[in-house]
């Protein structure tokens, strides 16, 4: 009797742990079936989605795959494109340098033309009203300097001045002749040539200012087509 | 007949402008015709020599101007052209 309380005694402890320790088992066997019920709900869940991508991504990248092989289409077409364009832009830029040059240098040979013979053509007659004295050895001749004076100031071609020295010298071969009747004669004389070297004046004038005129286009239509080449270019 | 033409043609035009001149010179310098005849011959050389050497400085006065002309206008082109539309070297 002693001993059998003595062992109750003594176990009284070892089997409340020992209850205890079945309790614990029990709840964590609970709980771990717990977890793994959710686990595998989890686990059921999570196949069903790669199940349902699976079946749904592939189709969709499929279909990416043919937007792509047709986006690249279109780009090898643009790129076709582009290189027309660039072909065009190139032809674009050597007409215009064509152009310019075929237009350019002979604008610039007619305006160097015009105002080189306008400036000849001024000189010639300008100097014949400069040099209207007679040299010394010309003797009984000196009258006549006094009619080609007005011929070369007469004409005058180049300028308005050309036109007033021609009747100022038409005025001193007047001067120079002997009586009244030849001096009005030689005087009117070197008038209508004045007057007739004022109108050639006028002639050439138009002429230079038409040479300028055509420059001044040549300069716009190389702007202009610098311009188009700038814009084609970019 | 054409050539026999043209030369009676050019003869009166000739002497038509001949007698112009001699009528207009004596007229301004009291010579008589005779002796502005007489003086035709070195009057022409002269009036040639001297118109020759108006034409020849009236040409050197010509190109100067030409070039000085299109200098201008080059100055002009330049001046008128982009930058960006110059070609590149």
């Amino acid at each position: 009797m002693t001993d059998s309380l003595s062992i109750v005694a003594v176990s009284a402890p070892s089997m409340a742990l020992r209850y205890a320790a079945a309790f614990f088992l029990v709840v964590v066997g609970i709980g771990l079936i717990y977890a793994l019920v959710r686990l595998g709900g989890t686990l059921g869940s999570a196949e069903k989605l790669l199940t349902d991508v699976d079946t749904e991504v592939v189709p969709l990248l499929k279909q990416a795959t043919e937007t792509l092989d047709g986006v690249n289409t279109e780009l090898d077409k643009v790129d076709v494109v582009m290189s027309s364009v660039v072909d065009v832009t190139e032809k674009v830029d050597q007409t215009t340098r064509v152009v310019e040059s075929a237009i350019t240098v002979p604008a610039k040979k007619a305006a160097a033309f015009g105002a080189g013979v306008s400036q000849a053509v001024s000189s010639f007659f300008n100097r014949g009203s400069d040099s209207g004295e007679p040299p010394a050895d010309e003797g009984a001749s000196g009258g006549a300097w006094g009619s080609q004076a007005g011929f070369g100031s007469g004409a005058a071609s180049g300028s308005a001045a050309g036109s007033q020295g021609a009747q100022a010298s038409a005025g001193a071969a007047s001067g120079s002749a002997d009586d009244g009747a030849s001096e009005s004669t030689v005087a009117g004389a070197a008038r209508e040539t004045a007057e007739t070297g004022g109108e050639t004046a006028s002639a050439t004038r138009a002429a230079a200012r038409a040479a300028d005129d055509t420059v001044e286009a040549a300069s716009e239509a190389v702007a202009q087509a610098g311009e188009t080449d700038r814009v084609t270019g970019a | 007949m054409r050539l026999l033409g043209t030369l009676i043609f050019g003869t009166v035009l000739a002497g038509a402008g001949v007698a112009y001149y001699v009528r207009e010179r004596s007229a301004s310098t009291g010579q008589s015709y005779v002796e502005v005849l007489r003086q035709l011959p070195g009057d022409a050389r002269r009036g040639y020599g001297e118109a020759r050497r108006r034409a020849q400085l009236a040409i050197d006065d010509g190109l100067r101007a030409a070039r000085v002309r299109e200098r201008q206008v080059d100055h002009a082109l330049v001046a008128a052209t982009p930058r960006d539309a110059e070609p590149s070297a």
